[in-house]
């Protein structure tokens, strides 16, 4: 009866993921335009990505710029709020969490398209920017080569702390009340407390909430694609939208998938070294 | 305990930050109840407010957004039922049974959760190609279906597993197979997270944009977060609010069903179906 039970699963499972990604792999060994004969070429794909001048190179170092605004960042928002919580009893919280886990339910292309206004020429933050600095301190932010990769990561930061802060949240709650007395008995203070209560009783769901948005990091292409295409130059162009480009627009099939290998060695080994450095026993 | 300065600074910090996640909503909304060809900037506070732009969004034949609303319905319909199913059906024989390679199929699995999906994407697009799938609902549906598995078995057999013992024993001596116990004991219990599962995987396939942009091409089926990116070319500058208004129209079915889960369930339960 199990195999019986995991029959379906498994079929979709291996024609649709296992099945592709080891196709993926063989694919980043050839050349190919999508339409002639496939050319073995060896490395010579990954060589090609992995030179320091070309442009996938500068993309993998977008990504470790969204690694810290998608994960990092708002798992030290998070617990910044986990740690005001904790100690306080808060009223309203139900609320609150509702509206922190808002943005994870919208598609990143709506969130886009909602910070594109914010960030327009004629738009919000330069609405009130002229109004308080002046006309001549307005910037097209998306635009410039300087803020177009910040401004792209604050995006990304706005789309995960929040369900970040709820994953925490829900996590704090089960830490024993017991512990905070007895910190406080001891005479801890607020930040002696944190450290010492509220960050190793939350080991488990950190560890979870920073692999969780690592592998989202690595997966950036909807943002770019819908707010700045990756530009001004190349300055926004993630791995995953060099890889789209690479197949879907300049036939250049081989070298995409030798991304797509490079873009899954990274998470895969993120992972791994994120898992080992916050091991938990469970 | 905690002074009542302590105590106010961190409703402060906490709503502060609720604004900043509520806030683009809301400018999003304002620039959305301008009407039609009227100059928006800064905050946008409509100086007549007018559903407008929401109709001439709507109605816009070349974006064809209410079409893209019905097929990603299509889409979220097809998969999510059949994902669910097969995903109780591996949490049901991964959580609950011993098997030979039971583990190691397992592991396949798990190993599917830390693979970026994009991965799958370029030998998908160009096997659907030749079978002649490309810009059908099959070349979005199958690879959702199979891309929804790895979480899903990992979802409901981590539930399966933490299953009361004797629920299993009291069905047994009641004469009841493993299929009857499923389906008389366990998918009545465990209800909530399923649910939570449903929704989690609705999320995901409604807002899915690589796939949907790679595998479809005819308007009459392009998915809804594709329709957007019409908008996003067409009339930036000029009528930004139609953007808005489309923005609103595609997000409001994920977040309606997203308000009604946590009516029902509270906001941690996503999280905690997400925890891993």
């Amino acid at each position: 009866m199990p195999y019986w039970l995991i029959v379906p699963g498994l079929a979709f499972y291996l024609a649709f993921v296992i099945v592709p990604i080891i196709a993926t792999v063989r694919q980043s060994f050839f050349q190919w335009d999508g339409l002639g004969p496939q050319v073995g070429v060896g490395w010579a794909n990954f060589t090609s990505i992995l030179s320091s001048s070309s442009q996938t190179w500068s993309s993998f170092k977008v990504s470790g710029v969204m690694v810290i605004f998608t994960c990092l960042l708002p798992v030290a928002g998070a617990l910044l709020l986990v740690g005001l919580v904790a100690r306080t009893k808060v009223r309203g919280l139900s609320f609150l969490r509702f509206v922190y886990f808002l943005p994870y339910t919208v598609a990143l292309a709506a969130v886009a398209i909602a910070w594109r206004w914010i960030y327009a020429s004629n738009g919000v933050l330069n609405g009130v920017v002229g109004a308080t600095i002046g006309k001549s301190a307005e910037v097209a932010y998306l635009g410039s080569f300087s803020l177009a990769l910040p401004a792209v990561g604050i995006i990304a930061f706005w789309a995960t702390f929040g369900f970040v802060t709820v994953l925490l949240f829900s996590g704090a709650q089960h830490i024993p009340r017991e512990q905070f007395e007895a910190a406080r008995v001891d005479g801890a203070g607020p930040i002696r407390e944190f450290l010492a209560v509220t960050v190793p009783g939350l080991r488990h769901e950190i560890r979870v909430a920073l692999v969780m948005t690592f592998i989202m990091a690595m997966r950036t292409f909807d943002i770019p694609f819908v707010t700045t295409q990756g530009g001004p130059g190349y300055t926004t162009t993630t791995p995953i939208l060099t890889m789209y480009q690479d197949v879907f627009q300049n036939g250049e099939i081989g070298q995409g998938a030798a991304i797509a290998v490079m873009v899954s060695i990274v998470t895969v080994a993120g992972v791994l070294i994120l898992n080992r450095l916050l091991r938990t026993k469970d | 305990m905690i002074s009542r300065r302590e105590q106010a600074l961190s409703y402060v910090v906490l709503y502060l930050f609720a604004l900043f996640a509520i806030y683009p909503f809301v400018s999003t909304v304002l620039v959305a109840f301008n009407g039609p060809n009227v100059p928006v900037s800064g905050l946008a506070w409509p100086a007549h407010w007018t559903f407008q732009s929401f109709i001439s969004t709507w109605s816009n034949s070349n974006a064809g957004i209410g079409r893209s609303l019905l097929n990603s319905c299509i889409l979220a319909g097809a998969v999510v039922p059949v994902s669910v199913l097969f995903s109780i059906f591996t949490g049901y024989a991964f959580g609950t049974m011993r098997f030979r390679g039971s583990k190691m199929i397992f592991g396949l699995f798990l190993l599917g959760l830390m693979f970026p999906y994009e991965a799958t994407i370029i030998p998908l697009y160009f096997e659907f190609r030749k079978l002649n799938l490309l810009d059908t609902y099959w070349s979005m549906i199958l690879p959702d279906i199979g891309g929804s598995m790895a979480f899903g078995t990992f979802w409901m057999s981590s539930f399966f597993r933490g299953f009361p013992r004797e629920l299993f024993e009291s069905a047994r001596t009641d004469g009841a197979n493993r299929w009857q116990t499923l389906w008389r004991i366990i998918v009545p219990t465990a209800r909530s997270p399923i649910f939570a599962l449903a929704v989690i995987l609705f999320i995901w396939t409604w807002n899915n944009l690589l796939l949907a942009i790679v595998m479809i091409e005819s308007p009459s089926r392009e998915m809804a977060p594709a329709a957007l990116n019409f908008f996003v070319g067409a009339q930036y500058g000029s009528n930004y609010q139609f953007t808005c208004a489309a923005a609103i129209i595609v997000a409001l079915p994920v977040m309606v069903i997203y308000y009604v889960l946590q009516r029902r369930y509270g906001a941690d339960v996503l999280a905690g179906a997400l925890k891993g």
